[in-house]
């Protein structure tokens, strides 16, 4: 463990919306496009050198090799940054960090994946996983919702995952406003999960969104007999280090950084500091 | 463990020896009651009756500011080093011995932190015996002796000190001048024995610590934390001088001139206002008695079920340092109330 990272270059990006874009990276270094191993859900600490880290997740899958994509927001000092980068422009990453979607309890059952806005980002990695292997998995199910058809990551991709028979994925906005051409729900990510029809007494659920989203969504499921271990959610905090020694991404006794990201709602019930 | 005995009056001729082969660092008076950890000049400068210093040795092997790297404007990583030379510490008490364990395990938990341990894997201690005064609270965290870490250990007897030798590296040591040293005398175990009784009894100092942990838990939404982060001035330095605290800030400090920059780390205090701010605003310790209360359980509950045990030595620095006078004795007392 180190505070120093690797080089790798942008070698493409794309906006999403207003101010989400899809990066993707190659390591410079060769061996470590080879060694680059991680798991869905798990995240790395992005240098713009001279500027500082930020921790994001990895939205590619794990079987896709040589490159990482990330998909990030324009928030603050390092991310505004990483958007005035030119393509072929160089940046740090270290990682990967974080536990990850504990993928080997999930395989052989059913699985429900719920998205808010950007919260589809470590989910995607976790989608891709499941789409390279989908026979390791029963019934799947995704729900994703966001503002609006705007703001929706990913759109495309979201749309031929709509058209898939093998999983069954459902899109919402808040609201449609006069967007004509917006054909899915408009509510609740809470009726997507009624909608799946999936009985949820034995799937595993993951759960990625911003803070106000997971409140509706964790009742929903606790109403639909989801066990509490099962619900798998991705926190947030404050992280400097990745490496479980900066102190800062602490909740009660864990560090969000390496016991976390995912943590299960049993989990992070008995975490001093949660709610 | 070989024990032997230095006559007092040769100590100099020991430290002198440890100073030619290594690079010593001792206790040394700094203003009229305080003191600090320093490179040995002469052996009169030694302090060996200090009970502790302001900042804890922890600086030496986790100091304050540390670069970790530079970069250039072709983003080439620089993160090379001045080979350090091997340090011998001499003068840790056991709070601070046990502080640099608990530091031990804190860089190490999820794998071993580069940085502190280059230096950590660079120091040899030699520790010394100490009488308590009216802060130490030693007892009662049970690190008033340590069994592990040291390589040699000094005890204070009338006329000569008793010596714990642990490790290859004490041996070494000794190796350096051999002819001071000798076998105890049963006398002198006899005297160690008394000293050890003696010590034991002038403990003024005691938290009831027993399950501690617990009772803080429980206690969690207790109106004392609002109570004590009043009287807080959240300046931070109960922190700074804790030998166990381990926060650190990571930022880059750029020179625009000559377009290179450095990646430095350095110490923080979990008692800052921004602390576990994000970006957006949203802030998961914003009120000032969650900041109060986390210190304490972090010190006291140690993060037991990481590391087994708490993370506060007893070592009396933040009671001592505070300007609001608050007092971890106290404050338990009235959490178990
Ligand atoms: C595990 C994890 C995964 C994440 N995944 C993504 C992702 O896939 N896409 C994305 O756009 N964002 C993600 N974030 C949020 C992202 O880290 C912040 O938006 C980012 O740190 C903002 O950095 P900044 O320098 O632009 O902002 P500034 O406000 O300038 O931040 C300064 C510094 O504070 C720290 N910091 C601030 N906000 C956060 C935060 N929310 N989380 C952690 N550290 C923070 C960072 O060290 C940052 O460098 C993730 C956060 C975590 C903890
Ligand atoms: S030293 Fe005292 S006043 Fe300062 S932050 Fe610590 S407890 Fe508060
Ligand atoms: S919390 Fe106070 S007494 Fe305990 S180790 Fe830190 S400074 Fe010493
Ligand atoms: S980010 Fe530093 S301890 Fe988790």
């Amino acid at each position: 463990m180190s505070l120093i990272p690797v080089i790798a270059r942008l070698e493409e990006k794309r906006a999403l919306d207003h101010n989400h874009s899809l990066f993707r990276f190659i390591f410079k270094e060769e061996q470590m496009r080879e060694k680059f191993h991680f798991q869905p859900g798990q995240f790395v600490m992005l240098s713009i050198f001279g500027v500082g880290e930020a921790p994001i997740s990895i939205t590619s899958g794990p079987d896709e090799k040589g490159f990482i994509d990330l998909c990030v927001r324009k928030a603050g000092r390092v991310t505004t940054a990483l958007y005035s980068l030119e393509e072929n422009g160089k940046v740090g990453i270290r990682g990967p960090f974080g536990n990850g979607y504990p993928v080997d309890k999930m395989r052989g059952g059913n699985l429900l994946i719920v998205a808010g806005g950007l919260g589809i980002a470590p989910l995607r990695s976790l989608i891709r996983y499941v789409l390279w292997r989908r026979e390791a998995f029963k019934e799947v199910a995704i729900v994703y919702g966001t503002k609006n058809p705007a703001s929706l990551l990913f759109n495309e991709e979201m749309r031929e995952l709509v058209l898939r028979r093998d999983i069954k994925c459902l899109l919402t906005v808040d609201s449609a406003q006069d967007n004509e051409s917006w054909k899915g729900h408009v509510g609740s990510v809470t009726d997507l999960i009624d909608m799946t029809g999936m009985p949820l007494m034995d799937t595993s659920v993951a759960v990625c969104g911003p803070p106000g989203f997971y409140k509706y969504v964790l009742e929903k499921l606790l109403s639909l007999g989801c066990s509490k271990g099962k619900i798998y959610m991705s926190l947030e905090r404050r992280m400097e280090c990745g490496e479980g020694k900066c102190g800062h991404c602490v909740i009660g006794h864990k560090y969000t950084c390496i016991d976390g990201p995912i943590f299960t709602y049993w989990d992070a019930i008995n975490l001093p500091e949660i709610f | 463990m070989l024990f032997f005995t230095l006559k007092k009056d040769r100590l100099p001729e020991f430290l002198d020896a440890v100073d030619k082969r290594y690079k010593l660092i001792v206790p040394e008076q700094k203003g009229e009651k305080t003191y600090t950890f320093r490179q040995y000049t002469e052996f009169s400068k030694v302090s060996l009756e200090f009970i502790r210093t302001i900042i804890p040795p922890k600086k030496l092997i986790f100091p304050p500011v540390e670069k970790l790297f530079s970069v250039d404007k072709e983003c080439r990583i620089d993160a090379s080093h001045e080979d350090e030379q091997f340090s011998v510490i001499f003068g840790l008490h056991p709070c601070d011995l046990h502080g640099i364990e608990i530091l031990d395990k804190a860089f190490s938990y999820g794998g071993r932190d580069t940085s502190y341990w280059r230096r950590r894997d660079k120091v040899g201690f030699i520790g010394l015996s100490c009488l308590p005064d009216k802060y130490c609270l030693c007892k009662s965290m049970h690190t008033d002796f340590i069994e592990s870490v040291y390589d040699i250990f000094l005890y204070t007897l009338d006329d000569v000190y008793m010596v714990s030798v642990r490790t290859a590296l004490g041996d070494d040591m000794l190796r350096l001048s051999p002819g001071l040293f000798n076998k105890p005398t049963k006398e002198e175990i006899l005297e160690y024995k008394e000293r050890i009784q003696i010590r034991d009894s002038m403990f003024t100092r005691i938290m009831d610590t027993t399950n501690l942990a617990d009772l803080l838990t429980l206690e969690y939404k207790n109106d004392i934390w609002e109570e004590y982060s009043k009287r807080c001035l959240f300046c931070g330095s109960c922190v700074m001088v804790c030998p166990t605290c381990q926060c650190f800030d990571v930022y880059d400090s750029p020179d625009v001139i000559a377009g290179n920059s450095c990646r430095i780390r350095r110490w923080d205090a979990c008692m800052r206002k921004d602390y576990a701010l994000v970006t957006g605003g949203h802030n998961f310790r914003g009120t000032r008695p969650e900041r109060f209360r986390f210190r304490y359980l972090h010190k006291e509950t140690g993060f037991g079920e990481m590391h087994g045990k708490a993370s506060c030595t007893g070592c009396g620095r933040c009671s001592e340092t505070c300007p609001a006078g608050i007092d971890m004795v106290e404050v338990v007392r009235r959490i178990r109330e």
